[in-house]
C-alpha cells in the first residue's frame, strides 16, 4: 500500500501491454485486422518526458492518440497517477480524464479554429472543465497561460484570429491551450515538425521550461531522434507498432542495443561526423502492419537476424538498470 | 562544350510575381552551379528556393517573371531560349524530382509507361523494346526490381517511389538533375538509402545536382558547396567545410544552431522571430529584425556581396561589409576579400 503511494508520486502515466488493431477492407470485402500498436507498455515518470521515436507507420501517433482517449484501445490497461483508467469513460469521466491528460497536435494550422480569436479558444478549456468563476478570473488565466508560452504582452494576441499568427505563434497558442486546462500529463505529437526550422528551437525551449516551471510529464513523439534526445530523459524507440528498445535517453543513445536503433542512428545526418552519410546497413523498408512477419518484426531487414528470430518473438530484457531491448541478440 | 568548369551561372536574378500585390519573391541572386557537383540550397519556407527553381526549370507560374538578370546554362542565355528549345533541354539536360513522387507520378499510368514517355518524346525512333528495357535498367540502376515497370505508383513503398522518380529524371542522361526536397517525405533510415544512391549515382554519371532542402544538417552531410537563402536573397555561399566550421553569416549561424544533435546534449537556442513577409521586405538587411549582432547601419543599407576567402566563401552582410559603412572589421583571422562582389 505504502509502496503504490510512492509510486503514485513518482509515476505520471503508466500503460500496460496496449494494443489497437483497425479492421482495414482489403479486396473482395475481406476485412483484415491493421496492428498498429502492438503490446506497448510504458511509464512516464512525474516531471519527466518521455520521447517516442519511429518512423512513420511505426504506431507512435496511434499510441498516443489512444493514452488521450481519442481512440478506443483494442487491449491493454492504462493507470494515471496508479489510478486505473478505464478503457470505457463515462462523459464525466472523460471530461475530468482529459482535464489532467492534454494534446498538443503536429499541425497548428489546423488544430486551431480560424473563425474565433485566440482569446476564445482559450477560454474554451477554462468553460468547460470550469476552472475558473468569473470574467476576472478568466481573462487572469488566459492572460497568464499566453505569457508563459512567450506571447506577451497577452493584449497584443487576444482578439487575434489564427491567420494573423505566424506558425510558431500559433503552435505557442496550442500550448497555452493544453496548459490552461492545468494537465498533469501533455502528450505532444510531432509538436515542430510542421514549423519552420528556425523557430523550431523556441517552441522546444519554451516547452522545456514550461516542463520544469510546472513540473510536468510529457510524452514527446517525434520521427527525430535529435529532438527527442534534445527535450527527453527516457526514451521508447518504436518499430512496427511496437516497443523495441526503451530506457534513458543517454543509455539508448549512446549504447544503443537493439539493431534497429543503431541503424536509425547512424541514419541520422550529423554534420559533426564529418564522413558523409554511407549506405545503411539495411536495405528495405518497414513491413506491412496488415501483414507482420513471423517472429521478431525487425527480423527481414536486420543484418544479425539468426534462425530464432523467423521464429520466435522476443521478449523485453533488460540491458542494465532501466535500459531495456526486445532482442534475441541479448539471451 | 565542357570546357568551362561552371555549367550553370545565375547573375543578379530577381523574379517577381505580378499581383496586386507585386511580390519580388527572388531578389538579386548570383551563384553558379559547377560541373559534376552537389550544391546544396537551403533556406525555409516562403524564401524563394521553389521560385528559384521555378525560374531555372521556366517553370514559373503565368504571373511570375523573371524581372532582373540573366542565366547562364552551358554558355547558352537559358532565359532567351523559346519554349519549343525548351522543351528539347527538359530531360535531356535539366531534369526534376519533385518533392512528393506521391503527387508527381502518374497514379492511372505505370512507372515504364512514364518514363520511356519521356525516352520516345525526345529519341521518337527509339524502338519499343529498346526503350522499355532502357526503363527496367534504369530502374536496376536505383535498386528497384526491374519487374516494377509493369507496377503503378501506389503498389511502390514511398521510397521505392522516391527511387523510380530519380530513374526518370536520369532517363536522358540530362547535366543538371534539380532536386527539390527529394527526402523530406520520407523516414530518416530511407532518406539515408536515397542520399546514398543519390552520392553514388552522382560520382558514376557525373551530372551536376542543385539539392533543395531546409534540412541544414542533411546538407552539411552531402553537399559539395551550399548556399544559405532567407527572404529571396542568397546571404551565404560556400564549401560544406566552409560551412561546416566557419559559418559567417548571422542567419546561417542561427540556422545551424537550429538543430539539436543526437550525439551531443547541449542548449540549442534557435532563430527568433519569424521569418518576413515577402510583401513588403524589411529594409536594409532583410534578417536585421532578427539578429542578434545588427548595428545601426542594418536596417538603412541593404548589405553587399563579399568573398571572403577570394575563392568563393560569400557572404551578404554588413559585419563583413565594406569598411566605409561599418566601423565593425572583419572577424580576426579572416582575409580583407578579394574585393569583388560577384
Amino acid at each position: 500500500m505504502l509502496e503504490s503511494e510512492q509510486q503514485s508520486r513518482t509515476v505520471a502515466l503508466r500503460a500496460e501491454a496496449l494494443d489497437k488493431v483497425f479492421q482495414v477492407s482489403g479486396s473482395a470485402r475481406v476485412t483484415r485486422g491493421l496492428h498498429a500498436v502492438n503490446h506497448v507498455s510504458l511509464t512516464v515518470g512525474a516531471g519527466s518526458v518521455l520521447g517516442v521515436v519511429g518512423e512513420s507507420g511505426s504506431g507512435k501517433s496511434t499510441l498516443i492518440r489512444l493514452i488521450a482517449h481519442l481512440i478506443p484501445m483494442t487491449g491493454g490497461d492504462l493507470w494515471l497517477r496508479e489510478i486505473p483508467v478505464p478503457r470505457r469513460l463515462t462523459r464525466s469521466a472523460l471530461i475530468r480524464y482529459r482535464r489532467r491528460v492534454q494534446m498538443i497536435f503536429q499541425d497548428p494550422f489546423s488544430a486551431l479554429n480560424p473563425y474565433y480569436p485566440i482569446q476564445y479558444q482559450l477560454e474554451r478549456p477554462l468553460k468547460n472543465f470550469r476552472l475558473v468563476s468569473g470574467k476576472g478570473e478568466m481573462r487572469d488565466a488566459v492572460a497568464k497561460s499566453l505569457e508563459e508560452v512567450g506571447l506577451a504582452p497577452a493584449a497584443d494576441y487576444l482578439m487575434k484570429r489564427p491567420h494573423e499568427l505566424s506558425g510558431g505563434q500559433r503552435q505557442r497558442v496550442v500550448i497555452a491551450r493544453a496548459l490552461i486546462a492545468q494537465p498533469e500529463v501533455i502528450l505532444a505529437d510531432e509538436p515542430t515538425s510542421m514549423l519552420d526550422v528556425s523557430i523550431r528551437m523556441s517552441v522546444l525551449n519554451v516547452l522545456e521550461r514550461l516542463q520544469q516551471d510546472l513540473g510536468l510529464s510529457y510524452i514527446f513523439v517525434t520521427h527525430d531522434l535529435a529532438s527527442a534526445r534534445y527535450l527527453a530523459d527516457h526514451l521508447l524507440v518504436m518499430y512496427a507498432g511496437e516497443g523495441v528498445e526503451g530506457g534513458q535517453t543517454a543509455d539508448v543513445v549512446d549504447e544503443a542495443a537493439h539493431p534497429y536503433t543503431r541503424l536509425l542512428l547512424s541514419a541520422v545526418p550529423e554534420p559533426t561526423r564529418e564522413v558523409p552519410i554511407g549506405k545503411p546497413a539495411v536495405a528495405g523498408e518497414p513491413p506491412d502492419l496488415a501483414q507482420l512477419p513471423t517472429g521478431c518484426f525487425f527480423h527481414p531487414r536486420c543484418p544479425q537476424a539468426m534462425a530464432r528470430c523467423r521464429e520466435e518473438h522476443p521478449l523485453p530484457r533488460t540491458v542494465k538498470n532501466e535500459h531495456w531491448v526486445a532482442c534475441h541478440l541479448y539471451g | 562544350m565542357s570546357h568551362s568548369s561552371v555549367l550553370l551561372q545565375m547573375e543578379n536574378l530577381s523574379v517577381t510575381y505580378f499581383g496586386p500585390p507585386d511580390v519580388v519573391a527572388v531578389h538579386g541572386v548570383t551563384l553558379d552551379v559547377k560541373r559534376g557537383e552537389i550544391l546544396g540550397l537551403a533556406g525555409e519556407s516562403g524564401c524563394g528556393k521553389t521560385t528559384l527553381i521555378g525560374a531555372l526549370t521556366r517553370l514559373l507560374p503565368d504571373n511570375g517573371e523573371v524581372t532582373h538578370g540573366r542565366i547562364e546554362f552551358d554558355g547558352v542565355d537559358w532565359l532567351g531560349l523559346n519554349e519549343r528549345e525548351v522543351d528539347q533541354w527538359r530531360w535531356t539536360r535539366v531534369s526534376l524530382v519533385s518533392q512528393s513522387a506521391m503527387n508527381s507520378l502518374n497514379p492511372v499510368i505505370s512507372i515504364g509507361e512514364q518514363i520511356t514517355d519521356a525516352i520516345f518524346a525526345h529519341e521518337p525512333r527509339t524502338p519499343k523494346a529498346d526503350g522499355w528495357d532502357r526503363a527496367r535498367s534504369l530502374l536496376r540502376m536505383v535498386e528497384v526490381d526491374p519487374s516494377h515497370v509493369h507496377s503503378y505508383a501506389h503498389e511502390l513503398s514511398g521510397g521505392m517511389r522516391q527511387r523510380a522518380m530519380i530513374a526518370m529524371a536520369l532517363a536522358l542522361k540530362p547535366d543538371l538533375v534539380i532536386m527539390d526536397e527529394p527526402t523530406t517525405a520520407l523516414d530518416v533510415v530511407v532518406q539515408a538509402q536515397i542520399i546514398h544512391e543519390i552520392r553514388s549515382l552522382q560520382e558514376r554519371l557525373r551530372f551536376s545536382v542543385i539539392f533543395v532542402t531546409h534540412d541544414m544538417s542533411l546538407l552539411l552531410s552531402i553537399a559539395d558547396r551550399i548556399a544559405i537563402m532567407y527572404a529571396g536573397e542568397v546571404v551565404e555561399v560556400g564549401t560544406r567545410s566552409i560551412l561546416n566550421h566557419e559559418a559567417s553569416h548571422p542567419y546561417t549561424r542561427g540556422l545551424i544552431q537550429s538543430f539539436p544533435s543526437v550525439f551531443h546534449q547541449r542548449t540549442r537556442a534557435g532563430i527568433p522571430g519569424a521569418p518576413p513577409s515577402m510583401v513588403n521586405p524589411p529594409s536594409g538587411c532583410r534578417f536585421h529584425g532578427r539578429c542578434e549582432e545588427r548595428m545601426a547601419v542594418c536596417s538603412v543599407y541593404a548589405p553587399e556581396d563579399r568573398d571572403l576567402d577570394g575563392i568563393g566563401h560569400r557572404v551578404r552582410c554588413h559585419l563583413f561589409g565594406d569598411s566605409g559603412i561599418t566601423d565593425r572589421q572583419p572577424l580576426a583571422g579572416r582575409g580583407e576579400g578579394s574585393g569583388k562582389s560577384c
